[in-house]
Order: C-alpha cells, then sequence, then structure tokens
C-alpha cells in the first residue's frame, strides 16, 4: 500500500467511513509511515481550526428589508402610480414656475429635470436585487458546482515534509 | 411530509403567511452559510435577499419528492458561487478591526485569510460538511455530485487548506496558540 493511496483515505478514516478492510489498513501504515501519520495531524489541526471561521448573526431588521421590498415588488403594484402621481405634481410645479418667471421662455439656467421613464421606475424605487432584470432568469435547478474552470480537480494534493514559504 | 416540505408546499400554491414562516424559519442558517462563504455582513444579507426571492419565484418547481432544505441550499449555493462581491467602501472583518487587532484575532485572520483565499467550490464543500454537518448523500443532492466525488472533493478542500496553513501547523501552530490563548503574554 503506498503512501499517495493512504492520503486520499485519510478524510474518511477520521470520520470512521471506511470500510473494515480499509481502516486496519490505514491504521498501520500511519503506526509505520512518520509522513502519512504527520498529514493526518495536520489534516485534524485543520479540521478543527475551520471554527474560527465566525457566523455573524443577521441584523435583526435584515428580514424586515427584505420583506418590505418584497411586498413592493410582489404584492403592491401600485408604486409606479404613485411615482407617476409624483411626476404629475412635479410638472405641475415646474410648469407653474416656469409660467410665472419673469425669465420664463428664453435660457433660463434652471437645472434640467430627470423626468425620464428611468428616474421613476420600479427599479429607481426598489434597487439592488428587485430589479426587473433578475425575474428573467431561473437558476434552480442548474446547480453550477463543479465549475471545471475553478480549482477543482482530481488532483490530489500532497503534503510534502518541506515547509512552504509563507 | 415535514414541517419544512409542508410549507414550502404551501409557498408553491401562493400562501403568503407560509412564505414568511418559511424566511423566518430559513433567514438565519442561509445567512450563517452566505457570511461564512464571503466574509461580509453586507453582502451576506444580499445573498440572503437573493436566495428567499428565487424560492419564491421557484417555489413551483418543488414536486415534493425531496427535502426542503435541499431545494434550499441548492439555490443558496447557486447564489454563493454567483455572487459578485459588490464594491462597497467596507473592510472585510470589520468588527475585528474595530475591537483591535490582538494576538488571538490576527490567528484568526490569518485562519480565515486561508480560507477565504480557497476557491469557492472548496469553500462550499467545508460549509457544509463542518458547520452544517450535512451527510455526503445530502452534499450530493445539493450540489449535483455523486457521493463518490463529494468524498475526494472534501478531501482536497481539505488538503489545500492544510497546505495553506502550513506553515503555521509546522510551527506547532494550533497546540502553541491554543496555548497562548490560555497564558497571553
Amino acid at each position: 500500500m503506498d503512501c499517495s493511496e493512504i492520503k486520499s483515505r485519510l478524510t474518511l478514516f477520521e470520520e470512521g467511513e471506511l470500510p473494515e478492510a480499509e481502516r486496519r489498513e490505514t491504521e498501520a501504515h500511519l503506526a509505520a509511515c512518520a509522513t502519512c501519520a504527520r498529514l493526518r495531524r495536520d489534516l485534524q489541526k485543520t479540521w478543527r481550526l475551520l471554527d474560527e471561521i465566525p457566523a455573524a448573526d443577521p441584523d435583526p431588521f435584515a428580514m424586515k428589508r427584505f420583506f418590505s421590498g418584497f411586498e413592493g415588488k410582489h404584492r403592491a403594484p401600485r408604486k409606479p402610480l404613485y411615482a407617476a402621481a409624483a411626476a404629475a405634481a412635479l410638472l405641475l410645479v415646474v410648469g407653474a414656475g416656469w409660467y410665472f418667471h419673469p425669465a420664463s421662455g428664453g435660457d433660463s439656467g434652471y437645472a434640467t429635470l430627470d423626468l425620464s421613464d428611468q428616474a421613476f421606475s420600479q427599479s429607481a424605487i426598489f434597487p439592488s436585487v428587485f430589479s426587473d432584470s433578475a425575474s428573467t432568469d431561473n437558476y434552480y435547478p442548474d446547480v453550477t458546482f463543479g465549475n471545471p474552470s475553478a480549482a477543482l480537480t482530481d488532483n490530489t494534493l500532497e503534503m510534502s515534509d518541506e515547509e512552504d514559504s509563507p | 411530509m415535514d414541517r419544512e416540505e409542508l410549507l414550502l408546499y404551501q409557498v408553491k400554491h401562493g400562501d403568503g403567511k407560509a412564505f414568511e414562516t418559511f424566511v423566518e424559519h430559513f433567514w438565519k442558517p442561509v445567512f450563517h452559510l452566505a457570511y461564512r462563504f464571503t466574509g461580509s455582513s453586507q453582502d451576506a444579507e444580499d445573498v440572503c435577499q437573493e436566495v428567499f426571492l428565487r424560492v419564491h419565484r421557484n417555489a413551483a418547481t418543488f414536486r415534493g419528492e425531496g427535502k426542503a432544505f435541499t431545494w434550499l441550499y441548492r439555490i443558496a449555493t447557486n447564489v454563493c458561487l454567483n455572487w459578485k462581491r459588490k464594491h462597497r467602501p467596507t473592510v472585510p472583518l470589520e468588527e475585528e478591526s474595530a475591537r483591535g487587532i490582538t494576538r488571538d484575532n490576527v490567528m484568526s485572520l490569518e485562519i480565515r485569510d486561508a480560507f477565504a483565499g480557497l476557491s469557492k467550490d472548496d469553500r462550499i464543500l467545508l460549509i457544509y460538511r463542518k458547520f452544517y454537518g450535512f451527510s455526503y448523500e445530502e452534499m450530493g443532492k445539493i450540489l449535483d455530485l455523486p457521493v463518490t466525488k463529494i468524498k475526494s472533493r472534501l478531501h482536497d478542500a481539505k488538503t489545500r487548506l492544510a497546505k495553506k496553513l502550513g506553515p503555521f501547523l509546522e510551527e506547532g501552530g494550533e497546540d502553541g496558540w491554543t496555548a497562548q490563548k490560555s497564558n497571553p503574554g
């Protein structure tokens, strides 16, 4: 039994998932091979050190924010009416201002107001994940795990005895 | 049909209250997954929002044959793997900076850096196995991979992380660090 075979079994060995014959074989090899025994210790330590990866709790208002955005998107289609009403009111105010202002009709130097559809669109009111573009894709059930371009290969890494440079 | 599957079945049939209960039930575990994956509270919240939006949108595809949580985590996995970190002026692990750098959290940061340096796939595998205790079969369903692949890839992910932590492990690392924590200074 060579070392590479034993190394590839170490996780299953630790988890007690090896068949009895393989478990005994691995145990015997580990008792005799310092290199494999060392890798086993490193993997054990690594597994314990993963406890240092924290789990922060979510903001208590995060769910509320989600539901309020969700309501706007999925349950209250009247939002665009509010935007349209606001746009109409704004037009009236601007129009009145323009009409009564002494310099009206010419190059008054007033800032141009953006009254385009985009400025009053749903996405302007509910940005980020509630954008309409998100509703056109359907990721499920095409799980993308195992993308070959990622670092997942079938190559088993070998831990060398030589210390890696940091 | 268990409670979670029943809830999802009700969501599928347009029950808004069931959707709220489903979200409340799973928000925290999905947030924990996303936080460990992204290392940022804000990104984790964004991931959560996207996940549950897709749950609502895709509830009709749940056929009730499998577990609701494997269906949910499959969506969550997809969102995580496709997640593009937003350019925010935030510093990852900001809370540590606020607390002040100590030897303990410097070590902790090293471990987190090593973890963050792994591929997305490796991180997902390690998180599911370490923190969720999912079986190989459950992980296979979530990640759409055969159990044999899950086993070998999990081992490879652990080995890659061990290699990144190599210098730290070499120094008698964890034991020495544990001793330092209990006897500071």
